[in-house]
């Protein structure tokens, strides 16, 4: 990942203050941060970032440069002691602050130096390991022999049984100035390893739970069907079919794998059934698939098989469920699928790390059909998640509304035309019924979405009657979850004149609308719904504070404030 | 750039420089200011690459002697 992009990991310096400022206590975590460099505000995002996952951390860092005098004496009793290592930790002459040699060095010599260091390490027993392959300078006549080097200390650490980090990690800039070798903008995810590390259990993780759309194949199964998702070794499928064929060689290994989606039970199965894809319903220890929280599903998925919530890997192409599962269950690790193809190998080496097996036996290959046995008759739990207020509003979305009354009005009526999950009645429009619509005094609305991570495009869609009666209400499955409904709802209520009624058909794809249509400000009547604007605008207000309505300038003047 | 941008920027500085929840830190300069020191403003920038999710290179960081500096710094990174 590059600096700056969103990782539900990830702590920024004001989520890590208010983790610390708000946390009541937990069992405590004495934590020693053993690296050579300043630690700098990793102390303080490390303390946060066990404060997430519950515990009372109080983290003991080292004096500048006296990692070497440290790892010579005896561990502290009770200390956990995790190592950040750099390559000049194995080999002081690849360290920058130290400068250019006159002359070029020997790489034997360094070879020698850093085999040794690392079995005064290996010898320290417990110590968990991190390891940060920055770039080193060029200090050979012969480049290959610098690249050499670094492969070989990167092998070097992991066989202290290192966690490899993204050298992206490394600031040179950061490292000059402050003698902290990680940059400022990764110091709250590194700090989530830290911790990760410091109290992982001993052996591997053990269940995958990975979303499905976009995630193992690209497309919306419930919108684009069977037919319209992309699998296979081609074109915009082909870094989800690498995806399903590293899962299937997990699954191979003993690593139980389960799938969480936003869909309709029967809807996820069929792509499964038709064979094509490289996965099979058999595959999975359970498919779950329901309209309610991830995090409710993995956590009575971890009931039924009967492990604890650090046995998970969850994979999810949307940052919202990702913070969602991750704020949730913290012991759950979060992965971000990967929004390009260049990012796919580090994350598949990242999920191999976290399954890292020495042997497989016959029994880990038999282990998938037991679980099975194990999660039959698991129902998707009907629970509430986690809190995502702050999460949303760090995301910085922005809501454009449209007046599609006039002009191009071609995607707001594809949008309901083709959207199945958030559609209040699945009808399609006919042709030249926008238009008669309109031409009475009817209004057409449509809504495009920003956010930090970028544009999500024209995402909603809605049509009114000249009564206030709605008969098409549309939102794509891309934005679910980030109050975007409720915010453009609210806003509505304000227009004159109000929604007062909305033609709801349930099908058998709209759950989620129907989950919309269950707030109390809505009431059911033989006629279809009708709503309170002024009870939805009183409970819903919140969410139009968690984004910023940008009305466009013909609408502005139906603005009710 | 928008106002949750500005509050968030606005609370890294009262957060830093351990300044009361409420106070308006926009007119805030490092001339003059006690509490602004070397090792606050390590702490400031690193805070502010943290919090946005960005790099600030040593020169860039120096140049750093106001809170409206900081706004346009972040302005110029196109951070909205």
């Amino acid at each position: 990942m590059s600096a700056g992009s969103v990782s539900a990991d990830a702590l920024t310096f004001l989520q890590a203050r208010r983790l610390l400022a708000e946390f009541t206590g937990g069992p405590p975590l004495s934590l020693l941060l053993a690296m050579s460099g300043t630690a700098l505000q990793l102390e303080m995002y490390t303390r946060a970032a066990a404060a997430r996952r519950g515990w009372s951390a109080s983290v003991r860092t080292l004096p500048f440069n006296t990692l070497a005098q440290t790892v010579a004496m005896a561990p502290r009793d009770g200390e956990r002691e995790v190592f950040l290592l750099m390559p000049w930790d194995f080999a002081p002459e690849l360290d920058w602050r130290s400068g250019i040699p006159a002359v070029s060095v020997n790489a034997e010599t360094i070879r020698a130096f850093a085999a040794d260091v690392a079995g005064r390490l290996a010898v320290r027993g417990d110590g968990r390991v991190l390891y940060l392959p920055a770039p080193v300078p060029a200090l050979f006549p012969d480049p290959s022999q610098l690249a050499a080097l670094e492969y070989w200390l990167t092998s070097l650490a992991c066989s202290l049984g290192a966690s490899v980090m993204d050298r992206a990690a490394f600031s040179l800039a950061d490292y000059l100035s402050t003698g902290c070798p990680v940059g400022s903008a990764w110091q709250g995810l590194v700090a989530t390893q830290i911790v990760d590390v410091a109290v992982r259990a001993d052996g591997p993780r053990k269940v995958l739970v990975t979303d499905l759309d976009n995630v193992v194949w690209a497309g919306g199964i419930a919108e684009d069907g069977v037919d319209g998702i992309a699998y296979g070794p081609e074109g915009v499928g082909f870094r989800h079919f690498i995806y399903q064929g590293f899962l299937r060689k997990l699954r191979s290994e003993g690593v139980l794998l389960a799938a969480v989606s936003r869909n309709d039970a029967d809807v996820v199965t069929a792509p499964f059934r038709s064979g094509a894809l490289l996965l099979k319903e058999e595959s999975f220890v359970a498919l779950l698939a329901s309209y309610h929280a991830k995090s409710a599903q993995i956590r009575e998925l971890a009931t039924h098989l009967n492990l604890s919530l650090d046995a998970f890997v969850f994979v999810d192409d949307n940052p919202v469920e990702l913070a969602e599962v991750s704020s949730a269950l913290p012991d759950v690790r979060c992965v971000p699928f990967p929004p390009r193809e260049d990012l796919l190998p580090g994350f598949l080496l990242e999920l191999q790390a976290l399954f890292a097996r020495h042997v497989v036996t016959d029994e880990d290959r038999a282990r998938t059909e037991m679980y099975r046995r194990r999660a039959s008759g698991l129902a998707p739990a009907d629970l509430a998640g986690a809190d995502l207020t702050e999460f949303l509003r760090q995301l910085d979305m922005t809501l454009t509304l449209h007046d599609r009354s006039h002009g191009d009005r071609t995607r707001a009526v594809q949008l309901i035309n083709k959207t199945n999950q958030f559609n209040l009645n699945g009808r399609r429009l006919e042709p030249g019924e926008v238009e008669r619509l309109l031409a009475e005094g009817g209004r057409l609305y449509g809504a495009s979405l920003t956010d930090r991570s970028g544009a999500h495009g024209e995402i909603l869609a809605c049509l009114l009657a000249p009564d206030g009666t709605i008969k098409s209400f549309v939102l794509s499955c891309r934005v679910f979850q980030r109050r975007v409904e409720h915010a453009f709802f609210a806003w509505l209520c304000d227009q004159s004149p109000p929604p007062v009624r909305l033609e709801f058909v349930g099908t058998a794809r709209n759950e989620p609308i129907r989950q919309f249509l269950s707030d109390p400000a809505f009431s059911h009547t033989d006629g279809g719904v009708a709503c309170d604007t002024v009870a939805f605008r009183r409970a819903h207000a919140s969410a139009l504070e968690l984004l910023r309505l940008v009305v466009e300038h013909d609408l502005a003047s139906e603005v009710r404030t | 750039m928008t106002e949750n941008i500005l509050e968030r920027l606005q609370e890294v500085f009262r957060a830093v420089l351990e300044l009361p929840p409420d106070t308006d830190v926009s007119q805030l300069e490092r001339d003059g200011d006690s509490r602004w020191d070397s090792v606050a403003h390590v702490w400031l920038i690193s805070g502010i690459e943290s919090e946005f999710g960005i790099t600030i290179d040593t020169a860039e960081s120096l140049e750093v002697k106001s809170f409206d500096q900081a706004r346009a710094l972040l302005v110029e990174r196109g951070v909205a």
